[in-house]
């Protein structure tokens, strides 16, 4: 019986069941980060364009507006034209054989038209007028015709008779020298003597004008006064003799076989250029002048023109051509071109012109009579070109570079007009490669101001020169105490526009010009962010996330509450709040759909100056409604943080690069588990 | 020579497995190695076959038995469907003591055996898992992912198996004292095998588990990567060598090798698989791109593939005083696997035989998964019918405050 109870005891402890398992049911906590948002001193006034600031944080963030003065490189001023040259030159001289000296004896018959006996019978001469003695000279081998230009003949008279020849009034002697042909009197000379028998008279008349044809004849004409009663025995052989003879003789222009004759052509081509360079020494990288020559003359000619200034591996610059003769007058021409790549210049004194000489010479006639005259003009034109130069030592005289007005359109960050800025300051600098003085006058006017009248800025100053190792850079400050930059800043210009002039050179130091010589820079307006800052708005960038299916039914059914916690930690001198926006699409953070915040951060403390000393710190906890739960329930959620700073431009304060304000938030999410 | 080898043995083991075998066995605590009367196929060692015994045949012996070692029953009939309160999930979490929450269960079927003279033969059927789960992923499930907090996965573990063994048993004896009155200490001595034919019918078990999850204010980041395999079917043998010895006084001690080998060749549709987690840099600000968590399962077919039955050695020792008999089996496994467990187990049993027809047993056992188990049973012969029963206790000494249970019936024909 005792061992019966044992065993039904037993039993039903083995028959006690358990009870099936069930899920509980319980609530656990989901956590979602939110991230961490943090923004500097510049991402806030966001504008990091405009914005700058040292990573030390030492100084404060500087609002900062900066462009560039459109470099200026001498390139082009190195570049010296050639204009059209036109010179026009003729023969120096003809060179021909001056005309033989020729002789002739007039009989007294001949002069006195008289039958008068022979051979010394004595016979009394009456007095006479020299009518019609006249011979004709044997033709000058030396040419056809010629016009002196300079030169003389020399008459010379002999009295052989037994009479003299000559007086006053008609019986005047004279000599004539008649061209044959034209019968024109090339040489009329008188004596102003009675030439008694026996005596020589000689006189000399210039030529120059003078026309003489190849063959002449000679008058001579007066009277005498006959033998005065007295019975002179005449010679068959006596007369009267003349004599002419040529001296010092110059043709203007000649009609006759020719020798060669000398040509040259001496001028320069004046060079020009923007700069008003003068060059003293130099090298041509390129450059090459066209030229034409007009031979007038019946004759080729072998001619060199050469450029003396100039020269290539020590070996001046020539080039020799040959040009045709004239035809029918109408004179030859002759194209050529002279290359000047490399060519230096090595100069005593600066110059602005470029010397040449035509040399050369006219072939001879070679027995054909041809017409030459020192008229003839040969005609030796240049064509336009450029030269240009690698660098060129010389003057430059004084020359305005224009800086071109570059207009810099600025979208001064949000707020901007919320902060009062204590001071401005705007940094110049130019860089001047040119080694020359220059002096700038700048404008810069901002345009388009939203506050008050367009502010115009002036500035002059001196720019260093640069120098044979590099450009010189010219730092210029100018601050707000001495120009009205705050007022620039004030205005909020939309565009920025700044220009004005660089003028360098004087015209008088010799320097060296470099072709990739250049003057540039850069302008900054800076003005450091130590304002009265009054309202002021940011907004991170956007950020999405998906959710998961199964966490959306877990948020949609499952999710009991949510809060969003975390911590802002404010470093700047301004209190702030900070929102968290969310939204279906990037496009609706506008009007977001749900927000959750503010938190409020009250300013960190800051010592006298306004700059801060150690951030504050805000624990927040916030609950998230069952409305704005539900709207995560979704595939895709964008969202940001924005914060609104709150300051009261009561006060000045300092913003460095190293402010920041940063949010780190969780959204915590209560949920019921009930599997 | 015999004496070396045997000194060899008992030298190297500290052994205990976690497989309990029948009804009987288990209201012993396990204790049941040498069970010198009716020696049960499964449960004895083999050696004990080498006494000829009347037919038997045992129509089944079904037992389950499931525990974990942080909660009691008590805790289960509380907790289980409640809804928890915040003072529910701290107290739910400080139940766990140590750095994991381990669990296991295991159920076999054993029809029909049976025992002629020197032999046994018979079939079961073992259904057995395991599992552990680091403390910190019950606080996640419990308390969400706090910020700040890093949650590892690694010592994450569990296995589970389902097999069938065909098994026959025979023993001879390897030693009689010729001279039974004689004052000899060893009175005989016999040698035991036990040899089954496999088939398992399901395998899943961890391979490698790891990663960890953190949250900060800035992304949630982590991951987790499980690698396990599976098969549905599988053939295999093991060899079980027993040897008993029948001490002056009434003491016999035992040594019995489990699963040497134990072996099963899965290879129906064996597949490894591998599971990765990943909350890659969660952040609001860079979570454009993905789902807040990314999960992927990628399985591929693997060859076919031994796995080892964990095998084990069992130290006994037995005495029978009166009607009592006391039992001390000392069992170490040699690797962990859905039945065994390497941590060494003493258990200790006390069978009472009332009367002929009726067999009170307890025992009580120390170490293994259980910790601490307390187990009673009865054995009832009823004609020619028996019965045993078993209850356990586990995870307390404390008989109220178990952390779980067991329950073993079987029935046996006494032709």
């Amino acid at each position: 019986m005792r061992h019966r109870r044992a065993i039904l005891l037993l039993l039903a402890c083995a028959g006690c069941g358990l009870e099936a398992p069930k899920a509980p049911r319980y609530e656990t906590d989901l956590y979602v980060p939110l991230g961490r948002e943090r923004a500097s001193g510049i991402d806030l006034l966001r504008g990091s364009d405009y914005f700058s600031g040292d990573s030390t944080g030492v100084e404060p963030l500087r609002f900062r507006l900066d462009g560039t003065i459109d470099p200026f490189t001498v390139d082009e001023l190195l570049d010296l034209d050639v204009p059209t040259t036109r010179i026009q030159s003729g023969l120096d001289d003809l060179t021909f054989d001056a005309p033989a000296p020729r002789s002739a004896s007039f009989t007294l018959e001949d002069l006195s038209a008289l039958d008068l006996p022979g051979n010394g019978a004595p016979v009394v001469v009456p007095a006479f007028i020299i009518d019609d003695a006249v011979q004709v000279l044997d033709p000058e081998a030396a040419f056809d015709w010629v016009r002196f230009r300079a030169g003389e003949v020399r008459v010379r008279l002999g009295n052989r008779l037994p009479v003299p020849i000559g007086g006053t009034g008609a019986r005047a002697l004279g000599v004539r020298v008649r061209n044959l042909s034209s019968g024109a009197i090339a040489a009329d000379l008188r004596a102003d003597q009675e030439l008694a028998p026996g005596d020589d008279w000689s006189g000399v008349l210039p030529l120059s004008g003078i026309e003489l044809e190849r063959q002449v004849r000679l008058e001579v004409y007066g009277g005498s006064a006959g033998s005065g009663g007295v019975p002179v025995r005449i010679e068959n052989s006596a007369g009267l003799d003349v004599g002419l003879s040529y001296g010092g003789v110059a043709a203007d222009s000649i009609r006759a076989a020719l020798p060669e004759q000398e040509i040259s052509l001496d001028g320069s081509i004046r060079l020009s250029s923007d700069s008003g360079i003068r060059v003293r020494s130099g090298r041509i990288e390129s450059g090459v002048i066209g030229f034409s020559l007009r031979n007038p003359f019946p004759l080729p000619a072998e001619l060199t023109l050469s450029l003396p200034e100039l020269e290539r591996e020590a070996t001046s610059i020539e080039q020799t051509f040959s040009i045709a003769a004239a035809r029918n007058g109408i004179p030859a021409t002759f194209l050529g071109s002279i290359d000047l790549a490399d060519v230096t210049w090595d100069l005593a004194q600066p110059t602005d012109r470029l010397s040449y000489r035509l040399r050369g010479t006219i072939a001879g006639s070679g027995g054909t009579v041809v017409a030459l005259g020192l008229l003839q003009q040969a005609e030796f034109t240049t064509s336009p070109a450029t030269l240009r130069c690698d660098d060129l030592e010389g003057t430059m005289t004084a020359r305005g570079i224009s800086i071109p007005s570059a207009e810099t359109l600025i979208d001064p960050p949000e707020g901007i007009d919320r902060l009062d800025f204590a001071q401005a300051e705007l940094s110049l600098e130019v860089e001047n490669g040119v080694p020359l003085p220059a002096r700038a006058a700048l404008q810069i006017v901002g345009l388009d101001p939203r506050n008050g009248p367009e502010v115009t800025i002036g500035l002059d100053a001196d720019i260093e020169a640069g120098g044979l190792d590099g450009p010189r850079t010219t730092r210029l400050v100018f601050d707000s105490a001495t120009t009205d930059l705050l007022a620039l800043i004030r205005s909020r210009p939309r565009r920025l526009r700044l220009g004005g002039e660089l003028r360098v050179g004087d015209g008088s130091a010799l320097v060296l010009i470099r072709r990739a010589d250049r003057v540039g820079g850069n302008y900054a307006l800076e003005a450091p962010l130590r304002a009265r800052i009054g309202e002021l708005t940011y907004e991170s960038d956007p950020y999405r996330f998906s959710i998961a299916d199964q966490a959306e039914e877990a948020i949609q059914d499952d999710v009991i509450l949510a809060t969003a916690e975390g911590t802002v930690e404010n470093h700047f001198p301004m209190g702030l709040r900070a929102e968290f926006v969310f939204a279906e699409e990037e496009s609706g953070l506008g009007n977001p759909a749900v927000r959750i915040g503010p938190v409020a951060v009250a300013a960190a403390d800051t010592d006298a100056k306004g700059r801060v000393q150690a951030s504050r710190f805000s624990p927040f906890t916030l609950a998230v409604s069952r409305d704005d739960v539900d709207f995560f329930a979704r595939d895709e959620v964008f969202g940001r943080v924005a914060f609104f700073i709150e300051g009261d431009s009561s006060r000045l304060v300092d913003v460095t690069a190293n402010d920041f304000v940063e949010v780190k938030a969780l959204l915590r999410f209560r949920v019921r588990v009930e599997p | 020579m015999r004496r070396a080898r045997l000194a060899s043995l008992l030298v190297s083991f500290l052994a205990t497995t976690d497989v309990r075998a029948g009804a009987r066995a288990d209201a012993l605590g396990g204790a049941a190695s040498l069970c010198a009367t009716e020696p049960r196929l499964f449960e004895a060692n083999p050696a004990l076959l080498g006494t000829r015994r009347p037919l038997e045949l045992r129509l089944f012996d079904t037992s389950a038995f499931a525990m974990n070692d942080s909660y009691s029953l008590r805790d289960y009939q509380r907790w289980n469907g409640a809804a928890w309160s915040e003072a529910d999930k701290a107290q739910i979490l400080g139940r766990i003591n140590d750095e994991e929450f381990n669990c296991a269960a295991r159920g076999s079927g054993l029809a029909p055996e049976l025992y002629l003279g020197r032999w046994g033969v018979g079939f079961r059927t073992v259904a057995a898992a395991r599992g552990a789960l680091p403390r910190e992923w019950v606080e996640l499930a419990l308390y969400g992912n706090a910020p700040g907090r890093t949650y590892t996965l690694d010592g994450a573990d569990a296995a589970a198996i389902l097999y069938s063994e065909l098994a026959g048993a025979s023993a001879r004896p390897l030693w009689r004292d010729p001279t039974p009155d004689a004052s000899h200490l060893l009175r005989s001595a016999d040698l035991g095998l036990r040899l089954s034919l496999l088939r398992g019918w399901r395998l899943a078990e961890i391979e490698t588990a790891s990663g960890s999850l953190r949250t900060t204010i800035d992304a949630v980041e982590g991951n987790a990567i499980v690698q396990s395999r599976t098969a549905e079917g599988g053939t295999g043998v093991a060899l079980d060598l027993g040897l008993s010895a029948n001490l002056r006084s009434d003491w016999t001690v035992g040594l019995e090798a489990r699963r040497l080998p134990g072996w099963i060749w899965w290879h129906q549709r064996p597949e490894r698989h591998r599971s990765t987690v990943t909350a890659d840099s969660l952040t609001l600000e860079d979570a454009g791109e993905d789902d807040l968590i990314d999960s992927r399962t990628d399985s591929r077919a693997i060859a076919t593939f031994r796995g080892a039955l964990a095998p084990s050695l069992r130290l006994a020792v037995s005495r029978r005083h009166l009607r009592w008999t006391f039992e001390g089996d000392l069992e170490r496994a040699w690797s962990n696997s859905a039945e065994t467990n390497r941590t060494p187990r003493l258990a200790l049993g006390a069978r009472f035989l009332a009367d002929e027809h009726l067999e009170w047993r307890t025992g009580i056992t120390v170490g293994g998964v259980e910790r601490v188990a307390l187990a009673a049973g009865v054995g009832v012969r009823i004609r020619s019918v028996g019965f045993d029963l078993a209850l356990q206790s586990v995870g307390s000494a404390h008989v109220f405050e178990q952390r779980g249970v067991g329950a073993a019936l079987a029935v046996s024909l006494f032709p």
